[in-house]
């Protein structure tokens, strides 16, 4: 049987042509669920963009503090008394929390009895000064009924210390 | 009535392809004439009369000297062969005479175009003296009718004709190339005098030609009547606007005395074509009334029928047009159009270089497209270019179906791979994050997977775990609460009051005091609400002693 040459030629063009469509229909119909996926992804992509963000604050943060030549944070006393002269504060270390990398967070409260009011905010600020800084986390003035400018301080501040802890605090 | 139809369809190209130049041929008496025509910029035509010489030393048939229309060279210029191409190139179109073929309108009864295309062959086969197997045939126009439905012009030869009209052509020879003539295109010879006619003496204002071409309603128009004068016969050519009507083919009387007879038969035809005014006397047909061009048989009778030219009435206005080799003949022309527009006055006009005026239709036909082409040249009988041109397109097609269904597969493959290549590399982002930010979690672990839709929730389990342990870090980046401190004790020094307690912490104020005056404690909370607290403010009425004693609770405010 002698074969057309032209019409297998035919046939086989439209078959591929037929099978393009098929695939072409096919394509574009799995093209729209993998888009439906791909936009499910991309939300999930942006949420952990933006918790990824505050994860780069929080490492830059910390960076900044590796940074430091003096990891450990000055003795409370030594600043009082450099600042306050006329009263001797009493000094109590209270919770220390370990960080990462082998930081530890010191909390401790500093009570002045019967001073000079406006001279606290001078301790304040040379106790934020110090590098790494105390940062002061709550406060409690009560004047005295004595006399006027007197009264009573109670000061919690904390800072960020990278050494074994000493159990003995040289204040 | 024609005025009033609708046109369908009409055939506007005659072959698949478009030579740049054509050679047109004629033949008439022993000899031919040639018109050479090429396509210019702009579509514009350009023609050239040429020549074309007998075989067995007949005498060479020479053509009007001077140029043809447009051209301004003489026909053995060196130039003039440059702007058409040479001759090897060019493709070449006879012409099929009004004798050898018919022209028919056939009126199918049907509304439907496609069903009307299917049922017309029979129609034919009906009208044909002959069997429809013998003949060749092609449907050139579609009209619809009044009644709506669809009538088409039919050009029909027989297959003996056909041959014996290729022979005449292979007798004839070329004087450049010495060799027998072999037309590509097949053109018929009536179809050819009226579109040129409608060309050069346009039927209707070119507008509203313009509409009746895209199918619209026609104008009425005159009618109209081409007689090509050839030394041997006469063609007459008859229509209404540029409504195709019908075409006959008279042998020219050698005697003057049978000029009288001539016209007679001519009066018959013209009754035939365009109906007297009322009241006429009916007339037999043996087809459809008024549009038939009878067969070959039938031509040279004028006893068929059409009733008495003596009997009939004075006829519409008919527009006289001649042309023809023997049209430059002004006595035998306006004889003939004296005798004829008694019965149908109407202007006379004679074409431009008459003798050229059937070649340079065939011409204008073959390189432009336009309606009613026409080529009789089909089945085993097409030009072999004409077949290997139609062969090229029909494998160009199928290739470049082959190529389309690649590129469809192409495309459908490259689009799901660059979907899933974009989907992986979001998968394998949202995985290094969430590594990143919470290296415990099954995902940062090759080859284990967060279930779908989890991948948040998850990370944020173990980032509300670790951020607790950098957050310190962040947080000694705050503003310093000792600032703010210091701000409420300069807000109590301006409102003029006495803190008695003052418990300050980052969100949060509350305070006691004294003040001289009860609006100073209001001062106060103004103060602070600027500072971003939300205050709440009681005072107590002196009673013991003469200042006022506050308290304030305020939340917000962190610096």
């Amino acid at each position: 049987m002698k074969l057309n040459t032209g019409l297998i030629l035919q046939t086989c063009a439209l078959l591929i042509f037929l099978a393009g469509l098929l695939a072409s229909i096919s394509a574009l119909r799995q093209n729209a669920i993998t888009r439906a996926r791909l936009q499910g992804k991309l939300e999930t992509l942006a949420q952990l963009s933006i918790i990824k963000q505050t994860h780069d604050r929080h490492q830059r943060s910390r960076q900044a503090f590796e940074a430091l030549s003096n990891t450990v944070p000055v003795a409370l006393a030594t600043l009082a008394g450099a600042t306050i002269t006329s009263a001797a504060p009493e000094i109590r270390e209270r919770e220390t929390r370990s960080l990462v990398s082998g930081w530890t967070l010191r909390q401790a409260e500093v009570v002045f009895n019967e001073v000079d009011l406006s001279k606290v905010s001078g301790f304040l600020q040379a106790a934020e000064n110090q590098r790494p800084p105390w940062r002061l986390v709550e406060c409690a003035l009560s004047s005295s009924r004595q006399a006027d400018g007197l009264g009573r301080a109670v000061l919690i501040l904390e800072a960020l210390e990278k050494t074994r802890r000493q159990t003995t605090d040289n204040r | 009535m024609a005025t009033s139809e609708k046109l369908l369809s009409t055939c506007r190209s005659a072959v698949p392809f478009r030579p740049r130049v054509w050679n047109s041929v004629t033949l008439t008496g022993g000899g031919a004439v040639t018109v050479r025509a090429w396509r210019l910029a702009g579509g514009t035509l350009a023609e050239l009369p040429g020549r074309a010489s007998g075989t067995g030393g007949q005498a060479v048939r020479q053509t009007e000297s001077g140029n043809a229309g447009r051209v301004r060279h003489s026909p053995d210029s060196p130039r003039g062969r440059d702007e058409g191409g040479s001759i090897s190139e060019a493709g070449t179109v006879g012409c099929l005479a009004v004798q050898d073929s018919l022209t028919l309108w056939l009126d199918s009864s049907l509304t439907s175009l496609t069903k009307a295309r299917k049922v017309l062959p029979t129609l034919l086969d009906v009208q044909l003296p002959f069997p429809l197997e013998e003949c060749i045939y092609q449907f050139v126009e579609f009209r619809r009718t009044p009644e709506g439905t669809v009538s088409a012009l039919v050009c029909a030869a027989r297959r003996e004709a056909i041959q014996a009209c290729l022979a005449r052509y292979q007798a004839q020879v070329y004087h450049a190339l010495g060799v027998g003539l072999d037309p590509m295109l097949l053109d018929h010879e009536g179809l050819a005098l009226w579109t040129q006619s409608l060309v050069e003496w346009p039927a209707v204002a070119p507008s509203t030609s313009l509409r009746a071409m895209v199918g619209g309603p026609a104008e009425p128009s005159q009618h109209r009547a081409l007689i090509c004068l050839e030394s041997d016969h006469l063609t007459l050519v008859m229509g209404s606007g540029t409504r195709y009507s019908q075409a006959h083919s008279l042998q020219t009387p050698a005697q003057s005395a049978s000029a009288d007879d001539l016209v007679n038969r001519l009066q018959l035809l013209l009754h035939a074509g365009f109906p007297a005014r009322p009241p006429a006397a009916p007339v037999a047909q043996p087809l459809r009334a008024g549009n038939a061009t009878h067969p070959p048989a039938t031509l040279e009778r004028s006893d068929c029928g059409l009733g008495s030219v003596a009997d009939g009435p004075a006829g519409a206005e008919v527009q006289w047009l001649f042309c023809g080799a023997r049209a430059g003949e002004t006595a035998v022309v306006n004889a003939l159009h004296q005798s004829l527009a008694q019965s149908w006055p109407g202007k006379l006009m004679i074409a431009k270089e008459p003798a050229l005026f059937l070649a340079r239709a065939l011409g204008e036909r073959a390189l432009k497209r336009g309606p009613l082409r026409c080529n009789m040249r089909q089945l085993s009988l097409t030009h072999p270019v004409v077949r290997r041109m139609v062969e090229r397109r029909a494998r160009a097609a199928v290739v470049s179906i082959l190529a389309a269904g690649v590129a469809l597969m192409g495309f459908s493959l490259a689009s799901r791979l660059l979907a899933e290549r974009r989907f992986n590399r979001v998968k394998a982002e949202i995985a290094r994050l969430a590594a990143e930010l919470a290296p415990g979690l099954p995902s940062a672990s090759p080859g284990v997977v967060i279930p779908y839709g989890r991948e948040v929730p998850e990370v944020q389990k173990a980032w509300e775990k670790q951020a607790p342990l950098t957050k310190p870090f962040l947080e000694a980046f705050a503003p310093s609460l000792a600032v703010r401190l210091a701000e409420v004790i300069r807000a109590g020094k301006a409102a003029a009051v006495r803190f008695e307690t003052l418990n300050l912490r980052r969100d949060s104020l509350a305070l006691t005091g004294l003040a001289e005056d009860w609006d100073q404690c209001g001062e106060l909370e103004e103060r602070l609400k600027a500072l971003g607290y939300a205050v709440k403010l009681e005072r107590q009425e002196a009673v013991a002693e003469t200042e006022v004693r506050f308290s304030i609770k305020a939340e917000g405010g962190a610096p």
